[in-house]
């Protein structure tokens, strides 16, 4: 067992408007094992140390809240938010916790704790887009991260790592290419998705992509073909699905015979068109939304 | 009497809040409130039914195929199609369900209740070979550093 000390990098994650299907997912992650992930080095020399994640620690109530608070006056941690923003009603609809007596959200959390982060990561799609809990009409006013820091003017670095849920290679992929690369040498895309992970469509990889452009479509769930006039957005979606492939490798969902969902676009869930319904073609830019999303571009 | 507040609960789904009035070691009165709330309900008016599937299930992402199934049905029986269901389609939601009962009975045990049954700093005492203990052992020996890069 390497006994040399490893650099260790402390890791906060805190928890929006989120669903857990975030964590859940990344905490099944294989390569590298979980068990690397939290025991042991991540990659050699470099140790993650989660101090503050919902779903695994120990800690809950006034110690947990007491953690946080700490850490936040300290420097010099990779921050995990996963989980859209609130900000209606200043936020009151999603409360992170409360240490004697006072309630904090989750909008005070987020402008209290990036402004001394290295490094923001947005896990999941509600964090980078707003996603489901950002749905039409939005009820809650959610937002994702990179719309808090625009409208906070907060110029810490940002990282988004869509997907609903996503993949554990691309969230810790994405920390390993940071330790290893360092953070300048990332190369993101206009929606700030790392290039490994999200740089193609899945309609370049996709093994169903011979008979699309055989023009032979699938007409009903389980026919043969490609999946494009049921509701398939894999050709206006970037993530490397077809590859990767998930749960171990296993399979994945065009795999499996079922439409992609495009749930990496900032689109998701309404700008898509109906889940099974063919894309409707829309010109760019063409409304508020597509305007919003324009926005997001400029961070 | 006194009042006691554990927010957040941690290691479950979503955000919770417990209030307790205790009364000489007995709790006499308990309120449970969720606070995180996203109106899914709302936001699944006027959209195509079958959209349903798809948006229910990210409810909860520790059991996303039980909410699934839920809309399935609710569609089903708005649709008149309950009881027209083919055998294959019946037996696809049993699997799911089925699937999900043994992932979630891992998922609940190993990640979740999983440190309120053991004690894991008890691995410091351990002596012998088993690899994955020894790596507990090592880790909880390093301890909590403040070191930032």
């Amino acid at each position: 067992m390497n006994t040399k000390k490893s650099t260790v990098i402390p890791v906060i994650n805190i928890q929006g408007q989120n669903c857990t299907g975030c964590a859940t997912s990344t905490l099944c992650s294989e390569y590298p094992s979980i068990k690397n992930v939290l025991l042991q080095d991540i990659i050699p020399g470099f140790k993650l140390e989660f101090i503050f994640h919902p779903n695994i620690m120990t800690a809950s109530g006034n110690l947990a809240m007491e953690i946080l608070e700490n850490t936040a006056k300290e420097k010099g941690y990779v921050l995990i938010i996963d989980g859209a923003i609130p900000t209606n009603d200043n936020g009151v609809y999603c409360i992170t916790g409360e240490k004697d007596g006072r309630k904090s959200t989750i909008l005070e959390e987020t402008i209290k704790l990036t402004p001394n982060a290295l490094v923001v990561i947005a896990l999941g799609t509600c964090a980078a887009f707003g996603g489901i809990a950002a749905g039409n009409p939005n009820p809650t006013g959610a937002q994702s991260v990179g719309d808090i820091f625009l409208t906070n003017k907060i110029k810490t670095p940002l990282i988004n790592v869509p997907g609903c849920p996503p993949h554990p290679d691309w969230l810790f992929g994405t920390i390993e290419e940071v330790l290893t690369k360092g953070l300048e040498n990332i190369q993101l895309d206009d929606f700030r998705r790392p290039k490994t992970y999200y740089g193609k469509l899945i309609h370049e990889n996709c093994p169903n992509r011979a008979y699309f452009d055989e023009g032979k479509f699938a007409r009903k769930l389980g026919d043969e073909g490609c999946l494009y006039e049921l509701g398939c957005k894999g050709s206006i979606t970037y993530a490397d699905c077809p590859k990767r492939q998930w749960n171990g490798r296993t399979n994945w969902v065009i795999g499996s015979g079922a439409p992609c969902n495009g749930c990496t676009s900032p689109e998701y869930p309404d700008f898509v068109g109906d889940f099974y319904e063919r894309i409707i073609d829309v010109e760019v830019p063409a409304n508020e939304k597509k305007a919003k999303i324009q926005k997001k571009i400029i961070i | 009497m006194k009042k006691i507040v554990i927010h957040p609960i941690t290691r479950i789904e979503g955000h919770l809040k417990v209030e307790a009035i205790v009364d000489n070691g007995e709790v006499k009165d308990a309120n449970i409130s969720g606070t995180m709330f996203r109106g899914i309900e709302i936001m699944l008016k006027g959209r195509d039914p079958r959209d349903a599937v798809m948006i229910t299930q990210r409810i909860c992402g520790v059991c996303p195929e039980p909410h699934a199934t839920a809309s399935v049905n609710a569609v089903d029986d708005y649709a008149g199609l309950t009881d027209k269901i083919p055998e294959n389609g019946i037996l696809m939601r049993n699997l799911i369900l089925g699937t999900r009962s043994v992932c979630d009975h891992i998922l609940h045990f190993y990640i979740l209740s999983g440190l309120d049954y053991v004690d894991p700093a008890r691995a410091l005492e351990y002596n012998g070979s088993n690899k994955d203990l020894n790596t507990l052992k090592y880790f909880l020996q390093q301890g909590y550093s403040k070191v930032s890069i």
